[in-house]
């Protein structure tokens, strides 16, 4: 499988070398039953990332490998957590494939897992959506195949019991089906997905810290992170891009328990593909993201500068984490956004002090 | 190591390879499962019975093999266990230095855990007796209702676990490591889904679902007990390992 990098140098280098597309591995003569004449690596991608359109007018089969791997990884500074993962992050890596194609899942469970785990992909019809066939112990690899009948943007999760305890050790992620058209072209793709995390200690205490059971069921969560940890898409991880690019993020909600009020700061979303959908809405300034839903949304980036990507049940976003920034660099618009234009003093009205005092 | 040995069979006086001096009797008692029964999920009484202090050890199990060669992992039908059987030994009859000998012996099928336990006049246990005895803790035979007790299971399995520290003491029983690094099989493992055959049944698999799994367990908090449970189930008889051991229990007289 071509695994796009991890790491943004690496992306750019391998679509420069052209090894990000999807590569075709072998190709049959178009026969009798109609059945798809490519089979295709699918490449998959490290969350900020979102790997290239399909760019088909045909379906194909699409073969997807994904490898569950429980580690220990950052949740805040000075904070690690002991997260569950499809692909190695959280969220899990981006699953990208056209309407009509059949795709040959193979879900793999790392040897050192201490759990079985599963997936059940909102984009499949068929039972459990995938997760009964996908059932897999530690050291040990399933497939199932799904024809992706229906467009849009949908979540995977793990479904294995217990399933929350899964989903909050963050074993979700996004698989996009692209209508047969494809999505309009823009500048830039992202891939941002929320989630609550529940943690022994409180928010900002050092160390492991263990899952809470309690504090799950209350959903009192002590983390609510984009793409898996605080800071995921701050400073140096900061999503960049130029004024005058077209914006597309594809927006999950893992949850498990919360619903995001998703919005950007200094940004009018052009375009909403409501619950991830095939309708879209316009001008709009927050969406709503269900817990196991998502949203498409666009906008063109018109002025730099830093536009704040944040869930607007704001205390989450100050005091629980869910902050993220759109860096947007390029030449200023005055005639859009002015910025400050002036400072000084407002005058008390005459007489002010006076009336004050007399009562 | 070789004075160990000697006063290893000087101990035994039997061809049994474990001594009945392992095992501590488990008095019978009134208990609630989290996993539901066909009988309801009301309380139901545990016989007593004699259960191993500690699981099988890498060494009990190399002499078992030893005295037993069909269960060398070179010998075994794939059966009776899949291809990682005791793959991580040294050889076919040994673990070799890598392998700690007292560890809990792990990459076992659950026929081969069988079979162990019956070469010394044992079974292993079922699902209900093991649920009791691992519901105490170092005081309390039952300490599932205290949540910060429940809220360290969810390490079972792994090198976190409560019984993982070489001072974790024995429980209220006098067992120990029944919460370790390794998960332990069950007699009766495959009945915890209901179902002969787990797999393409018309209703399925209730547990490996999203919305019915919830209703297979008389306390859905027990996050522990599911995690356990989820594991088990996942499993075929000719499965292992790398985190799955077992011990052996005897019926009381």
């Amino acid at each position: 499988m071509i695994r796009a990098s991890r790491n943004l140098l690496q992306y750019a280098l391998a679509v420069a070398l052209g090894i990000g597309a999807p590569v075709v591995v072998g190709a049959a003569a178009h026969d009798a039953s109609g059945a798809p004449t490519q089979t295709i690596n699918a490449v998959l991608t490290a969350p900020p990332m979102v790997p290239p359109p399909t760019n088909r007018n045909a379906p194909a089969k699409v073969l997807v490998e994904l490898e569950v791997i429980e580690k220990e990884m950052r949740l805040a500074d000075g904070v690690t957590y002991n997260f569950w993962t499809f692909g190695g992050t959280v969220p899990g890596s981006f699953i990208r494939v056209r309407q009509g194609d059949t795709v040959e899942f193979k879900l793999k469970n790392a040897h050192d897992s201490h759990m079985p785990h599963n997936i059940d992909l909102h984009a499949v019809s068929g039972q459990g959506g995938g997760a009964e066939a996908t059932f897999t112990l530690p050291g040990h690899q399933t497939q199932f195949t799904f024809k992706a009948l229906n467009p849009g943007l949908y979540v995977y999760h793990c479904a294995t019991p217990p399933v929350g305890m899964h989903i909050a050790n963050g074993m979700y992620g996004l698989i996009l089906v692209e209508p047969p058209e494809g999505l309009p072209k823009v500048d830039k793709e992202f891939y941002v997905m929320q989630g609550d995390f529940y943690t022994e200690g409180k928010h900002g205490e050092p160390g492991l810290q263990p899952f809470s059971l309690e504090k799950a069921i209350d959903e009192h969560p002590t983390y609510v992170v984009f793409n898996g940890s605080e800071g995921a898409l701050t400073g140096d991880n900061a999503l960049q891009a130029k004024a005058g690019e077209t914006i597309r993020m594809y927006v999950g909600n893992g949850g498990p328990n919360l619903v995001s009020s998703f919005h950007v700061i200094g940004e009018i979303f052009d375009k909403v593909y409501t619950e991830g959908g095939s309708k879209y809405q316009e001008n709009v300034q927050t969406t709503l993201v269900p817990a196991g839903g998502s949203a498409i949304v666009e906008f063109k980036a018109d002025v730099p500068g830093n536009f704040v990507l944040v869930d607007h049940s704001i205390f989450r976003t100050f005091h629980k984490g869910t902050l993220g920034i759109l860096k947007v660099t390029g030449d200023k618009n005055p005639a859009i956004y002015s910025g400050q234009q002036s400072e000084g003093e407002y005058p008390e009205p005459a007489g002010a002090k006076a009336k004050a005092k007399g009562h | 190591m070789f004075a160990a040995a000697v006063v290893w069979f000087a101990l035994m006086g039997t061809s049994s390879p474990t001594t009945q001096a392992d095992f501590v009797e488990v008095p019978g008692g009134e208990f609630r499962s989290t996993v539901r029964s066909d009988a309801g999920d009301g309380p139901r009484t545990v016989t007593g019975f004699a259960m191993s202090r500690r699981p099988v050890t890498v060494r009990e199990y190399e002499r078992f093999v030893r005295e037993q060669p069909q269960w060398r992992r070179d010998r075994v039908p794939s059966l009776v266990a899949d291809r990682a059987y005791l793959a991580h030994w040294h050889s076919a009859d040994a673990a070799g230095s890598d392998v700690d000998p007292d560890a809990p012996v792990t990459q076992v099928s659950w026929f081969a855990a069988d079979a162990y336990c019956n070469s010394i006049d044992a079974r292993l246990p079922d699902w209900a007796e093991w649920e009791y005895v691992a519901a105490a803790d170092a005081t309390r035979r039952d300490a599932r209702g205290d949540s910060s007790w429940r809220a360290r299971l969810f390490d079972d399995g792994t090198p976190r676990a409560v019984d993982a520290r070489v001072d974790s003491p024995a429980n209220a029983y006098g067992v120990r490591g029944l919460h370790g690094t390794a998960w332990e099989w069950v007699g009766d493992y495959a009945s915890l889904l209901g179902n002969a055959d787990k797999r393409g049944s018309n209703d399925g698999d209730r547990l490996q679902f999203c919305g019915a799994s919830g209703l297979s367990f008389a306390n859905s908090d027990d996050y522990a007990v599911l995690k356990r449970v989820a594991l088990l189930s996942a499993m075929e008889p000719r499965s292992t390992l790398g985190n799955l051991g077992f011990r052996c229990v005897r019926s009381s007289p």
